[in-house]
This record gives structure tokens, sequence and C-alpha cells, in this order.
């Protein structure tokens, strides 16, 4: 176990989001037991406090994200042949102990985060939706997305906890002086993931989607798209620009960007920080469309009619925001390297 | 649902305010240093090694560790390879070169402990007062095609 200042504020924000992600999927679960049977004061006030505990828990799966990355760079220098965050990531690899555990912990937590914080937008979008009705339409699917995102945040925390509790220790089977299964240093290096030669489709096709859901969020906006149909559209756009954004992130971004071969999207945060800004818009822009698809499909009842329409402009102006900042950020840096 | 006029400037001046923090970005880090191309560290003159391809491109790398995992990534058979004399500070071919691997780590970073000398003499003694080996043969970092086990 490493202890500095970021291991301990991270221990305490898994802690609090641990027991808040309890208590939010207890009173959710509660809520929809005692719901069957009658509807007591009690009932119509627990609401509330779910609500504010939500919000604290939203906001704690969001501050826990750039914390994990935090926390992962303040672990570089432990170990000799560690360089960057790549490094931390592949500590545990081959090893015999309680170790092995932490590398599909990390890679756990990578996925969780971002989940977490798409579920919580979700849910707050709904929130939006909800509070602009009269006789609270939305509560009871308010109440049921608490559920998901409690046992999200529940499994996140444990999981840092697990791995922030684990020791760093690599332990090997053939523990020699010399050579050893985990000495080997190269498992340290970010590899391509595509190899030469598919760099320039990848940036075409990637060029391509985004510009076709620049275009698509663009009409969408001006025109006053807001149908499914529509809606269903720019979110596959955006399913399929997502794995098509990590990638180019690390074959063609991080070796450019940081004038290296290497493949490693965790060396931008400290060597050229602006690009994360350009990682985030991206993701920012991702995220609305997503959002933008929850209200268009589970914000909809009778009282929220007239509310959508501008409700889902906005989350839709915010994506086409994301993407055209993310796609001029990376044009400029391509063109400054 | 039409956004208001105002979202679009609003729109506008943050993807202008977005546009300059790459290039205020390249203008802070912009320090005119060289850095290794391996692993992005400010070459030291002292351990700096350079090399050409047929191609005439020149890299330069901190240390010899980054090098040899440079050159293991992108093997080429005609390929010239300078090191840097440790007591002089001068560039030499590394055919010429004496190399030791001994328990002194040039930068801690790289773990770096491959030590360059002009003359056998000065890398004999250095390996015997700093408990290290003179690699010859196949040890060497960079063997020739016929040496390459």
């Amino acid at each position: 176990m490493i202890v500095n200042a970021y291991a301990v504020l991270a221990a305490f924000v898994s802690l609090l989001q641990f027991a808040i992600g309890l208590l939010v999927i207890t009173s959710s679960l509660g809520h929809r037991r005692v719901r069957a049977v009658t509807m007591t004061s009690d009932v119509e006030n627990r609401p509330y406090l779910l609500l504010l505990l939500s919000f604290l828990l939203l906001g704690l799966n969001l501050a826990s994200w750039p914390l994990l990355y935090a926390l992962l760079q303040s672990y570089v220098p432990s170990w000799p042949d560690v360089m960057c965050i790549y490094g931390v990531t592949r500590i545990g690899t081959g090893s015999v102990g309680s170790a092995r555990h932490l590398p599909w912990l990390l890679a756990t937590v990578q996925c969780t985060k971002p989940l977490l914080v798409f579920l919580g937008g979700g849910w707050f979008v709904l929130y939006l939706a909800n509070r602009a009705t009269a006789t609270a339409a939305l509560m009871p699917r308010l109440l049921s997305g608490l559920l998901p995102l409690g046992v999200v945040s529940v499994v996140d925390a444990a999981c840092v906890g697990s791995y922030l509790a684990i020791p760093k220790q690599e332990q090997s089977l053939s523990v020699g002086c010399c050579t050893s299964a985990i000495a080997d240093r190269s498992r340290f290096l970010p590899e391509s993931l595509l190899g030469p030669g598919s760099h320039t489709w990848l940036t075409v096709i990637l060029v391509i989607v985004i510009v076709g859901l620049s275009l698509g969020l663009l009409a969408a906006i001006r025109g006053g798209h807001h149908r499914r149909r529509f809606l269903s559209g720019l979110l596959v756009g955006t399913l399929v620009a997502i794995p098509l954004g990590g990638l180019f992130l690390v074959e063609i971004a991080s070796p450019t960007l940081l004038q290296r071969p290497h493949h490693c999207p965790y060396d931008l945060v400290t060597e050229v920080p602006e690009s994360v800004l350009a990682v985030v818009l991206f993701t920012l822009g991702c995220f609305s469309v997503g959002w933008a698809a929850v209200a268009g499909w589970l914000g909809r009842v009778e009282e929220t009619r007239s509310v959508l329409p501008p409700l889902i402009g906005r989350f839709l102006f915010l994506g086409l925001f994301g993407y055209l900042g993310s796609m001029i950020m990376f044009i400029l840096e391509f063109s400054l390297s | 649902m039409k956004p208001p006029v105002s979202w679009w400037w609003a729109a506008l001046a943050g993807l202008l305010t977005v546009g300059t923090l790459p290039v205020v970005g390249h203008w802070v880090r912009e320090d005119g240093r060289p850095r290794c191309l391996w692993d992005g560290l400010i070459v030291d003159a002292a351990f700096r090694v350079h090399t050409r391809d047929e191609a005439g491109t020149f890299h330069e790398f901190c240390d010899l560790g980054c090098a040899r995992s440079w050159i293991g990534r992108h093997p080429s058979t005609s390929r010239t390879i300078l090191v840097t004399d440790e007591d002089s500070g001068e560039m030499l071919d590394a055919s010429a070169a004496f190399f030791v691997r001994s328990s002194i780590v040039t930068n801690s970073v790289t773990g770096n402990r491959w030590h360059v000398f002009r003359n056998r003499a000065r890398a004999e003694q250095h390996a015997r007062e700093s408990r290290g080996r003179l690699m010859v043969g196949p040890d060497h970092p960079f063997p020739s095609p016929e040496e390459s086990p």
C-alpha cells in the first residue's frame, strides 16, 4: 500500500461514494417496496432526502474521475522502470501475489468512472425535465434511475478501495537475480494497437464521422428535429465516434503530440496538458448527445411535451460545441507539432 | 427550439478561447533544448547518442538505453551511431567506442547504467572501480549483424 496525499483523498472519496451509494440503493429499493402498499408522508418526503444524497453522489463521482489519474500520476515515481501512468496500470501483470489483481481493478475503474459520469448526467437531465413539471410526473423514473447509479458507484468505490489497499509489490514464481517474467521492462511501454499503415484511414473515418455528427447536430438544433429517430441516428454516430476517438488518441494523437514513438495517451496529461481539454470536449460532445437521447426517450410524458424540446436542444448545442472544440484543438495541435 | 443568437456568440467566444490554448501551450513549452526521441527527457550532453540513417534522418537520444530501445524497434542495416565519450564529452563512432555496464546510474529516471569511453584502459578502470563489466562481442550494445545472436 502506497500512502500519499492523493491516496488518502481517494480513499476518503471512495468511502463516501460507497456509503452514499449503499444509502441510495437501499432508499431506492425501499421506495419501490413501500409505494406498492401505501402512500404516507414518510414516503412523500423520502424522495427529497434521496435527491439530495444523489446530488452529493453525482459530485463525488465527478470529482473521483480526475482524482484517479492524479493518484496514478503520484504513483509513477514508486517504481524505477515506470515512466508514466501506463506503467502504473501494468504493475501486477504476471505477479502471483495479491498484486495480480491490480491491473483488472484499474481497468474496471477506468471503465466505471466515465460510466458513472454518464449515468449521473442522464439522471440529472431527467431531474431537470421533472423539475419543470407541475406534478413531478417523472419522479418514479427518477427514483428508478438511482438504482443503477448507486450500484455502479458502490462497485467503483469497492474497486478503488481494493486497489488502494492491495500491496503494490510484485511477486514472481521465478525469482532469480537476473531473469524473471516480471522484470521485463518492455511491458511498461505502450504498444500500437493497429500497427503502421492504418493511420490514414483511421483519421479519414474519424473526420467524416465527426463532421457528419456536427452537421447532424447543427441540423437538429436549427431545424428543431428532436424526434426519437433523429436522436437515435445521432446516438449511433456517437457510439461509432467513441471507439474511433479512443483509437485516434492512442495511435495518432499521442505519438504526434509527444513527438515520440509512444502510443501513450497518459503522457499527454503531464507533457501536453491542454490536449486533455480536447479529450474532455470530445467526451462532453459524446455524453451530451447521449444525455439528449436519454431526455428524448425517458423524459417523454404528457407534461414534458413543451419542456423537452428546449432541454434537448441545449444538450445538442453542448454536444456540437464539444465536438467542434475538440476538433479545432486537435487540428491546431497537429499543425503546431 | 432555435437557440438565441447570444448562445452562438458565446459558443464562438468559447471556441476562440479553446483555439488559443494549443498556441499558448506550444509557446510556453518551446524552450529550444534538445529532447530525447524515445522518452522526451532533456538531453544531457555528457551521455547523448546520435543516429543517422541512410536517408540522412538525424535522431538524438538522452542515453544509450533509449537509443537501443529505439533502434530495436526501427531496425536498419546501414545506420551511423555516434556516442559520447564520458571523459572528454566528444562524440565518436559507436564501433570505435568501449562500453561498460556498471553500478553507476547516469540518470535516475531512465536508470541508465551504460558508460562510454574512447579509451579501452579507461573503460576497464571504470569497470573495476564501479563493479562493472566491459561489454564486448555479443554483449556490445550495438552489435554488428554477424555478431548478433
